[in-house]
């Protein structure tokens, strides 16, 4: 049984996030929170999410995994207007969430969960970190979008560097250890990543939240950054482009 | 020559560097007929180097495959095999058309006529044992992985792509979808202007990509029925039946579903339909080869082209250069790499 009120905005938070990655997706339900774990079909971008029930206004959920279209929810959630309570109900022995808000009722029909697998979350070890505010990131990706389709990450003990070069030209974002929020850094390093996965990933966070990042040589990216006003915490990993 | 179904497509135009990173598998052969065809001087006549050789190959492969390299593709070359007996029947046929052209050409000459004589010099390429291995040795020097084919060298290049080895074939003809393989690229070493034959003005050729489930799917039909729908239209293997071009043979094949049914229907007699079915639908191909890209041997490229073959080092400079700046390619990995 599940009866979770919460604000439009929480769950648009939550769907944006997923959506970055995948169309349809497990949720975890358990009395404390929503938990979500899934990965691109084609296994380059993970998605790690955990919302705890602060976030809603009112939370009562037993154990269980729920299979939901993040698409048809996303569509039905664009039509409250902004600060709307939203209510999710899942009644026992039913195939169905009803979704409710003003005087409108859809009622969905869940997605079996067998085809809905739960990817391992990779064991990385990834020795440099930054935070950074995720508006810095976002005019990086944006001026670098018409050069190349790759990006290249580099941090060393002093800096933070986003950079592309193509045949039009090169785009770069350098940010000192003094603009940073955090910077942990003992030998350089650089590795590089699909713009168009990276852009997804960042273009979901809200610009004024703080972005940590964790970082190898030609190792994943980790991202880390929180939503619900703190209330949930997501985990994205994205694989990176090597020299081959 | 292979097949043209142009008729039943409608290819994506794509530019080059959205193939950036992509591998191509190229059919060698097809690529030099094209060279030799086009790269010519203006009586028709191929460029030769001092020594007479003949080097529009030579051209053709520095200008266009730099370019590739540059763009940060991935090119792998295919080179023919044996061809198998039924295919030997269109061949003779070819040098008798070579045999043909040469004499128009002499008489255009002679006569004055410019665009004729070029016109008919065109199908006189002739690639020598000699202009093939070199051709080999200059692919090597580029650093670019070679794969020699047992017969057919597109149904190579196809079994690769439809494995996944490589992401697409490269060629001019159609006949990579007839092998199945999933994704052709046409144009990619013919891209940019192109003189239409007998006229005096310029095309823009772009490159396009044509994807065989989405062609099956656009008009309902199976890989086994495209197959037939060739047979009936003729391939390299057999001549095909008089008057049915692609249009005329896709409604033959949705009408009584293959070929069996169309010969009792029609009367149409086709040869050894069985065993050119079999050519496309299971290609001979080999296994043994690396697909690795090594750094190119930049100086004894320069030697072979300027000193082997008089090329002026100014000419080639831009092309070297393009080659010295080829953009690593970058491999996506996935997460459950790690």
């Amino acid at each position: 049984m599940l009866h979770i009120v919460g604000k439009v905005e929480t769950f648009r938070e939550l769907v944006d996030v997923v959506l970055t990655v995948v169309e349809e997706v497990k949720l975890v339900f358990n009395p404390e929170g929503i938990r979500i774990r899934t990965v691109d079909p084609a296994h380059i971008a993970m998605v790690d999410l955990t919302l705890g029930k602060e976030a809603f206004e009112k939370y009562e959920a037993d154990e269980m995994e729920v299979g939901l279209s993040m698409n048809k929810f996303s569509k039905v959630l664009s039509l409250a207007e902004a600060g709307t309570e939203i209510t999710l109900k899942i009644a026992n022995e039913t195939n169905e969430v009803v979704i409710t808000f003003g005087n409108l009722e859809r009622k969905m029909i869940l997605i079996d969960t067998a085809n809905l697998t739960e990817p391992k979350m990779p064991d990385l070890k990834l020795p440099a970190t930054i935070t950074v505010q995720a508006h810095e990131v976002r005019q990086a990706i944006k001026i670098s979008m018409d050069i190349t389709d790759y990006i290249s990450i580099s941090v060393d003990e002093n800096r933070f560097i986003l950079e592309n070069s193509g045949d039009t030209g090169s785009a770069k974002l350098e940010l000192l250890k003094e603009k940073l929020e955090e910077l942990e850094c003992e030998s350089p390093i650089t590795s590089m990543f699909a713009l168009d996965y990276f852009s997804k990933m960042i273009k979901s966070i809200k610009k004024s939240e703080l972005v940590r990042m964790h970082l190898g040589n030609a190792y994943p990216i980790k991202v880390e950054f929180t939503i619900a006003g703190q209330n949930g915490m997501v985990t994205y990993l994205l694989a990176p482009r090597i020299e081959s | 020559m292979g097949i043209n179904l142009r008729t039943l497509l409608e290819p994506e135009t794509i530019t080059l560097e959205e193939l950036s990173g992509k591998i191509i598998a190229l059919d060698a052969y097809n690529m030099i007929y094209q060279f030799l065809a086009s790269i010519r001087m203006k009586d028709g006549r191929p460029l030769t180097d001092d020594n007479e050789n003949v080097v529009s190959h030579l051209m053709g492969l520095l200008s266009r495959t730099s370019n590739l390299l540059k763009t940060g593709i991935k090119p792998v070359f295919v080179f023919d095999g044996v061809p198998h007996p039924l295919k030997e029947s269109t061949i003779t046929y070819r040098i008798m058309r070579k045999k043909e052209a040469m004499e128009e050409w002499k008489k255009a000459l002679s006569a004055g006529d410019m665009e004729r004589a070029r016109s008919k010099a065109q199908q006189t390429s002739h690639f020598t044992h000699e202009m093939v291995r070199e051709t080999k040795h200059v692919i090597e020097l580029m650093g670019i992985p070679l794969v020699q084919a047992p017969s057919d060298g597109e149904a190579q290049a196809s079994l690769m792509t439809a494995k996944g080895e490589v992401d697409a074939t490269g060629s001019q003809d159609f006949d990579s979808l007839l092998f199945g393989s999933t994704t052709l690229i046409r144009n990619i070493t013919m891209s940019g202007r192109r003189k239409m034959p007998g006229k005096h003005h310029y095309k823009t050729v772009n490159i396009e990509k044509i994807r065989l489930p989405e062609l099956l799917k656009t008009h309902e039909i199976t890989h086994e029925q495209l197959v037939d729908m060739a047979i009936l239209i003729g391939t390299d293997f057999n001549e095909g039946i008089k008057g049915i071009g692609p249009k005329k043979s896709l409604k033959l094949i949705k009408k009584h579903g293959k070929l069996e049914e169309i010969m009792v229907e029609t009367g149409y007699e086709i040869e050894h339909f069985q065993e050119i079915r079999n050519i496309f639908l299971n290609p001979m191909a080999s296994d043994d080869y690396e697909l690795i890209w090594k750094k190119p041997q930049i100086e004894r490229l320069v030697e072979l082209y300027v000193e082997g073959h008089q090329f002026k080092e100014s000419t080639i400079k831009k092309y070297i250069e393009k080659i010295e700046a080829s953009k690593p390619a970058h491999r996506q990995i996935r997460l459950d790499f790690f």
